[in-house]
Parts: structure tokens; sequence; C-alpha cells
């Protein structure tokens, strides 16, 4: 695209925002939350600004990375909604899972309902026994006919309690180890046999859960995504992604952040902190844009899980310079969408989808090629 | 502002010109004499090097600032002596002031400009200041090369090359261009992504072969865990040089900004991954023998020249994009 036609768009973006952001704040959990996420995805699905990157015949705009760059660019200016929100795992997780190994009958029914604001999504791949260490998992699939019977536990599942369907990874080979004999499903949340348990996080909301499932029966050919047995690599699919482009909206809202902090900083004692912050948020631009750009010719580099950690380090220390800075008690740390929030919320960057130790692990084997620590 | 675009045929076009650095500047040269590559100036400048993104008036090759950053980035890796990035910044400093033919000498290898440190309080100093250089100095407010009419060694120790006092004729050129200033730290934070992405290689490569207790250094966590945060500030100086690099060529109006923002975190970068690869060689890397600590040296020596990492933090306070 020409540098006229980008800008053409984004002044397209930005004058559909300022007259269609909600004008409420976002509620942070339950059904309340629910309501709010589904209206406004609805919204930017009828505006023709929902699923840029995805393929039109399932709804989407079949735009360009750039585009879809502008569009969280402007979306972040506008002050629109975080996406880290109950729509986050449909439209960035099982979405582009279901686009990659999706059956069609499978994307043409789901796809148009998660862009379209009719479906949430949330994610069962932790259990209590299995945390960073996902291949150990022990929820069964058992194929009975022509259903899959789901026995177990799954834990840390944000937004189940409000959600419509899961990406659920689920062991149907029970003779298997580690990463084979895993299976990749779609679960509709309502089903018999499902029960929801939120629990509350330090940061506040009571937004993600624990799940108990007891002989809850699927249609198989409905459920299974990529082929039974076939799970990990399936998930991998996704993993990969989730630690690529589609965290570029948080990282352009952190971006954002720092040079609120920069503008408000006085304080000669943090300045150099600022700065550094300010240094360090234009690296994070700079990776994630590459990387973003550079992953629409062809499969995405492993960068993108040394971008994964980075950012979620840096979104930790940019709240807590916040924190300095504005001081406990300040009119700037309070409300759903204040500092604190952020600060406590941050902690959960350096282990939701693999801690931080791990992501190190991954990256000291798979990009730099270090040998794997005897067992 | 914001660059959308990728950068792959530069790339390409700058491998194939800096091809020959590695073979010609082996960083082991850097363990046999005190002032390296003086022999190998002319070389330097008939390859190219010295005037990559100048134009042809000034004796340069007429590409840009990404061309030019990314061909510091390769040639920092090798470590080329300081005087390299001091005779780019001063060639560009002479053609923004309109001497084209001082440009052309400093280009072409006639005349060389030493790089001074300008955290110096008690007088001119600069690094490996050779008899008829002339010393780049890079103040706060100002950058100036002036002829070193006489060097004396002050520490030929500590840094791996020799620090002289100075003392200083009339300027031939000064500039309080903020184009020019942008363009410095640029160059110096190409450089140093060069370092910080060197020192990551070597300290990984020296981690998959070291063993110990029965396996590779690298196979154990906490080792592999510094190796990660080496790779990772490697990657972020590189890519904020090459975002700061577009800016410039694009003439942006946050360029000074993320000229700023880039030697500041490319000099972190540098010196976090220089210490962390003797780190990881162990009681070797703690020897002049092993090439780890040139890396840390030469990283502090471009931040001297910088007004050390105060000053370079102080730019990014005063700046608002």
């Amino acid at each position: 695209m020409t540098d006229q036609s980008l800008d053409a768009f984004r002044s397209r973006a930005r004058a559909w925002l300022e007259s269609h952001i909600p004008a409420a704040a976002a509620p942070l959990d339950g059904p309340e939350s629910r309501r709010f996420v589904l209206d406004w995805q609805k919204r930017q699905y009828e505006g023709g600004w929902a699923g840029l990157t995805w393929p039109k015949e399932y709804g989407g705009r079949a735009m360009s990375v750039a585009e879809q760059i502008i569009w969280f660019e402007e979306y972040t200016r506008a002050e629109a909604p975080s996406t880290h929100n109950a729509s986050f795992v449909g439209l960035n997780h099982a979405g582009p899972t279901l686009i990659a190994c999706g059956t069609e009958e499978q994307k043409a029914f789901h796809l148009p309902k998660i862009l379209s604001g009719e479906a949430i999504w949330c994610q069962g791949f932790s259990e209590p026994g299995s945390g960073s260490d996902l291949a150990s998992l022990r929820t069964t699939g058992r194929v009975e006919g022509d259903a899959l019977v789901i026995d177990g536990q799954k834990i840390w599942s944000s937004y189940a309690d409000i959600a419509d369907y899961q990406e659920l990874l689920v062991r149907t080979d029970p003779t298997s180890k580690r990463h084979s004999g895993i299976t990749w499903v779609i679960c509709p949340m309502n089903l018999p046999g499902i029960t929801v348990r939120p629990i509350r996080t330090m940061a506040g909301p009571t937004k993600f859960c624990e799940i108990f499932y007891d002989g809850v029966r699927l249609p198989l050919k409905d459920a299974v995504v990529g082929g039974i047995d076939n799970g990990w690599k399936t998930a991998m699919a996704t993993l990969g992604f989730e630690r690529g482009t589609a965290s570029l909206a948080l990282q352009i809202s952190l971006i954002r952040k720092v040079e609120k902090l920069a503008a408000d900083c006085a304080d000669p004692m943090l300045l150099p902190r600022i700065a550094d912050l300010r240094a360090d948020a234009a690296a994070l631009k700079a990776m994630s844009y590459s990387f973003a750009l550079s992953s629409e010719k062809g499969t995405p580099g492993p960068e993108g899980s040394l971008i994964r950690l980075y950012f979620a380090e840096l979104a930790k220390r940019v709240s807590e310079a916040a924190v300095d800075l504005y001081g406990v008690g300040s009119t700037q740390l309070a409300g759903d969408h204040g500092w604190a929030y952020d600060y406590l919320e941050a902690f959960s960057e350096t282990i939701a989808g693999g801690t931080a130790e791990i992501q190190r692990n991954i990256i000291g084997e798979r990009v730099l090629g270090l040998p794997r620590t005897k067992q | 502002m914001t660059n959308l675009r990728t950068i792959d045929e530069q790339r390409d076009l700058v491998e194939s010109f800096t091809r020959p650095a590695m073979a010609m500047f082996p960083l082991s040269r850097l363990r046999e004499g005190s002032s390296p590559d003086i022999g190998a100036w002319t070389q330097i400048a008939e390859l190219g090097w010295l005037g990559i993104s100048l134009a042809d008036d000034c004796g340069g090759i007429g590409l840009g600032p990404i061309e030019e950053a990314l061909a510091a980035q390769t040639l920092g890796r090798q470590l080329l002596t300081p005087a390299f990035l001091a005779t780019v910044i001063a060639a560009r400093l002479a053609a923004l002031s309109g001497q084209p033919a001082l440009a052309r000498d400093l280009v072409s290898g006639v005349r060389r400009a030493a790089l001074g440190l300008s955290h110096a309080r008690d007088g001119a100093k600069g690094v490996d200041v050779q008899p008829s250089d002339l010393l780049l100095i890079i103040g706060p407010d100002h950058i100036a090369l002036s002829p070193a009419a006489e060097a004396s060694e002050q520490d030929a120790v500590h840094w791996s090359l020799p620090l002289h006092d100075a003392v200083l004729g009339e300027p031939l050129a000064v500039s309080d261009d903020p184009a020019l200033f942008a363009f410095a730290q640029l160059m110096a934070a190409a450089t140093l992504s060069g370092i910080a992405t060197q020192s990551c290689e070597l300290g990984v490569e020296y981690a998959k072969v070291r063993e110990q207790f029965g396996q590779p250094i690298g196979a154990f966590q906490a080792v592999k865990h510094h190796c990660a945060n080496m790779a990772i500030n490697a990657y972020g100086a590189r890519e904020i040089v090459i975002q700061a690099a577009m800016a410039l060529e694009d003439g942006q109006n946050d360029a000074a900004t993320l000229a700023a923002a880039a030697l500041n975190f490319s000099l972190r970068a540098a010196r976090a991954n220089a210490g962390l690869s003797i780190q990881v060689h162990g009681g070797i890397g703690f020897s002049a023998e092993c090439d780890a600590h040139q890396f840390l040296k030469r990283a502090h020596l471009i931040e001297a020249a910088f007004g050390g990492i105060g000053a370079i933090r102080q730019r990014l306070c005063e700046r608002q994009a």
C-alpha cells in the first residue's frame, strides 16, 4: 500500500473511533463485562473494523499487517476499551487456531460469531498439576462412538464464567505421555457436567476460573480441531501466534502509557528511570512492528518469544514506575482503570502463558540452540 | 509517526560491501597492539565505509542512514577503532558546515578524526589520538572538530586503547544542528548494537562448548537465562537502531527522540551483554586474552564520548515526541 492510502485509512479509523467508542468505562468482570464486550465487538463489526487481517469468507477484511498496526495505533490513541478483555481468546487465539486447523464447517459456524460479537471464548489449557509443564495435562477425552466424553479439571481460565465456548486440551490417548495423544477440542460451556467456579485475582476482579468436567459429552466431528491426538501441534500453532502479533494492541497501549508518564514526571529522582522506560518502549515498538511486518511474508520467526517476554517484564516496570511517581492514594492509582490495577494485574504477565523462567528456557533452547538440561 | 516497511533489500546491499570486515578485522588483532587499525585506515577509506550516506561531492557514496546504520552494526561487531565512528561523524559535520573539501579528505582517509571524551572536565581528552589526527568533541550543545596540536598519554592500561590528553587548535568546524546530533547518536547506537550482538553470540557459543559437571554449561538454567537476556538486549538494540535510522531518513519529527532512545537502549544493552558475556566465560572471561572484556571497554568509551549515561538519559528527559 502507498503511504497516501495508509494515511487515508488512518483518517477513516480515527474518525470512526471518535464517534463510536463507548462512553462508559469497561466493567472488569461478570455478566456486565460480557454484555459490554459483546456490544463493543458488535459495534466494531458493523462498522467494518473487526477481524482486519482475517479472511473475507469468514467475515474478516483481509487487510495488511500495516493496516492492522495503524488501526491499533488509532484504537489506543482514542483510548478505546482495552483489548485484554473477554474477547481476547476468541479473537487472538481460538479464532486464529480455527483459521489454521479447523474444518470448513467449524470455521463457517464459529468465526463469524467471534467477529460479530455473538460468542465469548475461554481457554482450557492449564490444570492444577500442569501449569508451565502443559504437556503433563491429565484431563481425559474418551471416544465413545461418535462422542468425546470429557472428565477432569482445568484452572486459570479467564472469563470461563461468562464464556460460550472453550478451546480445550484433553488427553485422548490414555497410554500416551507428554506431547503425544493430546487433542484440541471446542467445548460449549453450557453442557451438562460442566461446573465453573470463579476465582478472585490479586488485582480485584473475579475473572479467572476453575472448571470441572464430569462426563461431558461432545459430538466428535464438531469438537475435534486438527485431528485426534494431534492437539499439541494445533496448540503450538496458536501459542506461536500469541507470542507474536496477538499482543500488538497491548504493546502499543503500553508504549502510550510510558509517554503519559514521561509527560507527567517532574521528579528529578525519577526522571532517569522514565528516560530509560521511554527508550525501552521505543525498543519494544521497533521489535514488535518489525516482527509483525516480517511475519506477513512467511512463517513468524522465533523472535516472537523474545518480544513476548520483553513486553511482560516492561509492563511490570512501567506500572511500578507509575506507582512510584504518583504514589499510593493518588487519584491516578484509583479506579477500575487506574495505575494500581495495572500494577497488580501486571504480575500475571510473567506467569500467564508460560512463566518468564520457562520463556527463558524456551529462548535458550529454541532460539539460541543451547542444550536441554539433563533430567 | 510510524514506519511500516521492511528493509531486506538494504540489508542485502550492506552485507555485500561489509562482507570483508570479519576477515580483515578479526577480534584477535586487538590482543596484539594498543592502536589497532592504524595501518588499515587507507583500506577502510577505499572500501567506502567512511562516507556511506554522504553526497558524491563530499566523497560519499550517496546511500541513506539506514544503510549506514546497518554497516555500523556489522563493523561494530569487529570493534573497528573508535576513530572510525569519529571520522564518519566528522565528515558529516564538515559536509553540513559547508566544507566539502574537508569532508572529502576525511572520507578518503587523508585526514582522520579521533573520538573525544566529552565528559572530561579537565581539558580535552581523546581515545588513541595519533599525531596529525583531528579530535571530534561531542559536547552538550554542539559538535566540534579541531586539530589536536599535542597529545600526551593519560591512561594506557584500563580501556585497551590509550587515552590521551590533547591540546586543541582552532576548530575547523562547529555545529549545533540537531540533525547532526541525531546522526551522531544513531551511528553510536548502531555500533553499540553490534557490540551487544557480538557479546551475545560469543557468550552463547562458549556456553555450548564449555563443559562442567558433565554437560555444557548452557544446559544449566542459570546460564541459559543469562543467554536469553543477552538475546533480548541484542535484538532490541538492533531493531531500535533500524527504527531510528528510518525516522532520520524520512525526516520524521520524532527522529531526534528516537535517536536519543536508540543510543540509550543500545548503550545499556551493550554494557549488560558485555558484562554477561564475561560472566558466562567464567575465569577465562576475566583474562585479557579473552575478547569479552574488549566489548565492555568499547561500550564505555563510546558512552564517554556522549557525556556519560547521565547526559544520555538527560537528552531523553528533555524531548517529548
